[in-house]
């Protein structure tokens, strides 16, 4: 279990530092801390906070676990009213002179109240009623809240991991199949009425016609993973930073293609993979329901927006709008990933002190803790 | 208990193993990408990348034998417009930037506003690039940048967003941008125009982008337009490639003289109202054009606003010679032997009557003797000298002077002339062609047939280059005066020097091309234009003389003619009358500019200070050439 916490810990922080190297490489010549200082505070405040929440066993927040989800849902709905307003979506809060993205946080608070539910009603999670419609409209609530806002990549990525929290959990993969049909089915409606998204999709199908207008950031994604080659041009040697539309966050993966080459692309391919197998790992060895449940959903919430994030940089998706783990600039997105990690390195101490496992002191313990 | 744990530990089991899946065809998709399509992908970065910057080579200056700056590129800019960068700052920007540039509002607004097409997949796009003006003076250029940074937007004190912010500073430094150009000039505006020529720019295109090239459209910056032109250099990323300037064209003109042909062609003008006037000074011993000059006339720097004033009428007019051609039948009689100046011809009492048609002359003349049927210009006299060489022959010494040929003067505007041969004339043809009709040449063909009896003999080509230099002055290619034939031998051109400055006399046809200091020899000619289907309109006229100093070492063979000068205007219309006069000041004004020694001492009818004044003239002359300065290209 050691093993599984170390591996986690040290190739999050491999990814946060290359990510810290290539915003520094992406700067303009004169003025290196462009991405830098807001990235740096932001990882500061998610390492204290990872390291505290490490600190003390996860099982404390379940107990937080409603109060959590309905700050989140608050929030989505500040956001939705009040928010800031950028590039046609309202996703950002401003508090004094902190701006952050609530949607980030709802991602935890909704993982962290899965989790909970999935663990109190473990027994009965086959049934169709509490395996699928009441986390249902949980998950609808925060999704639909996402949705509108609107941050489609985050409330798709939010909504199949929860899918994933629920088969976890014991829900019927028959029962699953209503909400997942109905998901992609309204998904699919939406799209029918939305032109920047149908035109994204269209220009994921016909890159070749529209890499000068819709499909123009992915061609040059795609013109910069093909320039770096084997070994990549090397760091600061970028070209395509200029051409590249959201070359700091979205597809920052395209600049260290770009710079390190296709040994560059496998290294963070590979350290998502030790992340997102150290997190399985410690799900599957987790004392409780609670824990398993909680680190199954961090470890596929990171592992599906990296891949989601790295499909779209590779024009094998069509383009959503995710940020990278660990690497994006973003500090929202940063802080809550360090937090999460924090929560999985919990999970795995907790594991680590478990002496003896004896099923009946779990049993009696479940209703004190539901 | 542990069957809803294992159950739920296989299914985090084979999840995670979809996503490895997952991650692994990423793999495989990145290596596609980057390993195999990577030649592919990055050449065409690369290619994109050297869509460079050219440099656009500076055409080469148009100098004066003396240096003097004919025609000269100077940087310039040409300033263009990204619409797709301004927003909706369009107003704004046409606003502050029409009054800079120089160009009215609405139409620079019209350029500013996006043009959206659409493409054949249906895609919209934006122009991303219009010219708002060519050709602006460097300085014009640094203003509408200040000033495009300056732009008030409004947006002072506000807090913005760093995408604003960042589109703020794009309006402000890149979507208004210049690219390299030049601007040619004509700093002297009208002179020698015809010789110059104009330029018209346009677009090129290189393989590395499009250049502004200025290209002669006519006279020497057409004729020299290679030379002129140089090769554009470019720059790209880490490397770069200078332009090579082109080269300078140093004409054999001089402006000082040139100035005073136009000055006195413009009094003439005045004087005599005509159709047109030119003039050519040619050094006899090189065939050198040290002035040629039209009127009517133009700018180059506006060539379109006198499209009239554009002709080149001393090698592009054709016109009949008259009397002044007379001196090719008789020099080449002289050179043959078949006659003597002091020999006496019966001139039939200014009446003749051959091959069936009248001849007649001005005067009655009776005997004459061939100097004086020179000096008097009778036509029967000068008919029978022709008739003594017989058809062929005088077929054969017109088209040796040059005549029905073209001068090789680079020049692009020339006309041959036309003379027929011997087998279409007619029976009265060898009486007709020697006076100057039935023939039609260019005032230069004339001018250089004129040079080449004061050549003693040897026909010139006209030379208007006098080198080919670079930018530092370097010499790239020096030419040389080019012989082209003997025509007549050098005893016959003396004797015939002889009888031309007798025409120049108190009682010769061109008594008023006499100058005080120099001997002239020279022939006037009179000839009615063929217009209107006759030739007897007794209005159209064209009159010119031709004529050099001084006589026994001629440094300047001058030719002026006149395009039907107005007769209303009670200046007559002879040559003698018309064009004599011009003559005799462009003579006496360069002349003295080039300090010719003079050859004269002025007839004073006693008045002692006229003769000091002369004597002194003379002596300051002689004495400068005796300290062994040349005084112009005497010693040649």
């Amino acid at each position: 279990m050691r093993l599984s916490t170390t591996i986690l810990v040290a190739s999050a922080l491999a990814l946060l530092s290359l990510g810290m190297l290539t915003l520094f490489s992406i700067s303009p010549p004169n003025a290196s801390l462009t991405y830098l200082s807001r990235q740096i505070v932001a990882a500061g405040l998610g390492l204290g906070g990872a390291f505290l929440l490490a600190q003390i066993h996860h099982r404390r927040l379940r107990a937080w676990s409603w109060f959590l989800l309905l700050v989140a849902v608050g929030l989505l709905v500040f956001v939705m009213v009040a928010g800031v307003e950028v590039k046609a979506a309202r996703r950002w809060c401003r508090l004094g002179p902190v701006q952050f993205q609530p949607s980030e946080f709802a991602k935890l608070a909704l993982l962290v109240a899965l989790a909970h539910y999935g663990a109190v009603n473990e027994r009965v999670m086959r049934s169709f009623w509490y395996g699928v419609v009441v986390p249902g409209m949980l998950i609808g609530l925060v999704t639909g809240l996402i949705f509108v806002e609107p941050d489609w990549g985050t409330a798709i990525l939010l909504g199949a991991t929860s899918m994933v929290v629920l088969v976890v959990a014991g829900a019927r993969m028959t029962h699953l199949a209503v909400p997942v049909l109905f998901g992609m089915g309204s998904l699919c409606a939406f799209l029918a009425f939305n032109s920047v998204r149908i035109d994204r999709v269209h220009a994921w199908l016909n890159p070749d016609t529209t890499r000068q207008g819709v499909g123009f950031q992915a061609w040059q994604a795609k013109l910069a993973l093909g320039r770096g080659g084997l070994t990549g041009v090397g760091l600061n040697a970028s070209l395509q930073k200029d051409p590249l539309p959201e070359e700091q966050t979205d597809f920052i993966f395209a600049i260290i293609g770009e710079e390190f080459g296709y040994v560059g692309s496998l290294v963070v391919i590979v350290l998502f993979l030790l992340y997102f197998l150290s997190g399985v790992s410690i799900a599957r060895q987790a004392s409780d329901p609670f824990g398993r449940l909680l680190a199954t959903g961090i470890s596929f919430l990171v592992g599906l927006q990296a891949f989601i994030n790295l499909g779209v940089v590779s024009s094998v998706l069509p383009n959503k709008g995710l940020a990278l783990p660990f690497i994006s600039f973003g500090g929202s997105n940063l802080a809550i990933v360090l937090l999460c990690t924090g929560i999985l390195v919990s999970v795995g101490r907790a594991n680590e002190c478990r002496v003896a496992p004896d099923p009946r002191l779990e049993e009696l313990g479940q209703p004190q803790t539901a | 208990m542990h069957l809803v744990n294992t159950q739920s530990i296989r299914r985090i089991a084979g999840l995670a193993t979809l996503l490895v899946l997952g991650f692994v065809g990423l793999a495989g998709r990145l290596a596609w990408l980057q390993i195999v399509e990577h030649e592919e992908l990055a050449q065409i970065v690369e290619k994109k990348l050297q869509r460079n910057e050219p440099r656009p080579a500076r055409r080469g200056a148009i100098l004066d034998l003396r240096g003097t700056v004919l025609a000269t590129s100077v940087p310039a800019k040409t300033v263009c417009a990204d619409p797709s960068l301004i927003y909706d700052h369009h107003e704004l920007v046409a606003k502050t930037l029409a009054p800079l540039l120089k160009v009215p509002e609405p139409g620079l607004l019209k350029k500013l506003l996006p043009q959206v097409t659409m493409s054949t997949n249906g895609v919209l796009r934006t122009n991303q690039y219009v010219v708002l003006k060519r050709k602006v003076p460097v300085d014009d250029w640094e203003r509408v940048k200040r000033a495009m940074v300056d732009l008030d937007l409004g947006l002072e004190g506000k807090q913005l967003s760093t995408s604003l912010k960042r589109a703020v500073k794009t309006l402000r430094t890149r979507a208004v941008f210049a690219s390299e150009d030049h601007l040619r000039q004509y700093p002297s505006r009208s002179l020698a125009a015809h010789v110059i020529g104009f330029t018209a720019g346009g677009e090129a295109e290189t393989d590395h982008g499009n250049v502004f090239e200025d290209h002669g459209v006519t006279g020497i910056e057409l004729t020299l337009d290679d030379m002129l032109s140089g090769v554009h250099g470019w720059r790209k990323r880490g490397e770069e490639m200078a332009p090579t300037h082109g080269l300078d064209v140093v004409l054999t003109l001089d402006a000082n003289i040139q100035n005073i042909v136009e000055d006195e062609l413009a009094r003439g003008f005045e004087r005599l109202s005509p159709q047109g006037m030119c003039a050519l000074v040619v050094r006899p011993y090189t065939g050198e054009v040290l002035a040629l000059a039209n009127l009517p006339t133009f700018d180059p720097n506006e060539p379109g606003r006198a499209a009239n004033g554009q002709r080149n009428r001393a090698t592009a007019d054709t016109y009949e010679p008259g009397s002044t051609f007379k001196v090719v039948a008789i020099v080449t009689a002289l050179s043959d032997g078949r006659l003597t100046l002091n020999e006496t011809v019966f001139c039939e009492n200014g009446r003749w009557f051959y091959g069936g048609q009248w001849l007649r002359d001005y005067r009655a003349f009776g005997y004459l003797s061939f100097e004086e049927v020179v000096s008097h210009s009778s036509n029967i006299g000068t008919a029978k000298a022709a008739l003594r060489l017989g058809e062929a022959r005088l077929y054969n010494t017109i088209t040796n002077f040059g005549f029905g040929q073209i001068t090789g003067i680079p020049l692009d505007a020339q006309a041959r002339g036309r003379i027929l041969p011997p087998k279409t004339w007619s029976q009265i043809s060898i009486t007709r062609i020697p006076i100057g009709h039935e023939i039609s040449t260019t005032p230069l063909q004339m001018a250089m047939a004129m040079a080449a009896i004061a050549n003693g003999g040897v026909l010139m080509q006209p030379k208007l280059v006098e080198r080919l230099q670079d930018g530092a002055g370097r010499i790239v290619r020096q030419f040389s005066p080019h012989p082209l034939r003997r025509v007549v031998s050098e005893s016959a051109c003396n004797e015939m020097k002889r009888a031309l400055r007798s025409v120049v006399s108190d009682d010769g046809t061109a008594m008023r091309a006499q100058l005080d200091y120099y001997s002239v020899a020279g022939k006037t000619g009179t000839t009615e234009k063929y217009t209107h289907g006759t030739y007897k309109s007794g209005k159209y006229y064209y009159a010119s003389f031709v004529g050099f100093l001084p006589v026994d070492r001629p440094e300047l063979c001058i030719l002026v003619g006149v395009d039907e000068p107005d007769k209303s205007a009670g200046q007559g219309h002879t040559g003698g009358v018309v064009a004599a006069p011009v003559f005799r000041a462009i003579a006496e004004r360069t002349a003295a500019y080039l300090r010719i020694p003079p050859d004269l001492t002025p007839e004073t009818e006693g008045d002692a200070k006229g003769e000091l004044s002369a004597e002194l003239a003379h002596r300051r002359v002689t004495s400068r050439t005796a300290h062994g300065l040349p005084a112009s290209s005497a010693t040649r």
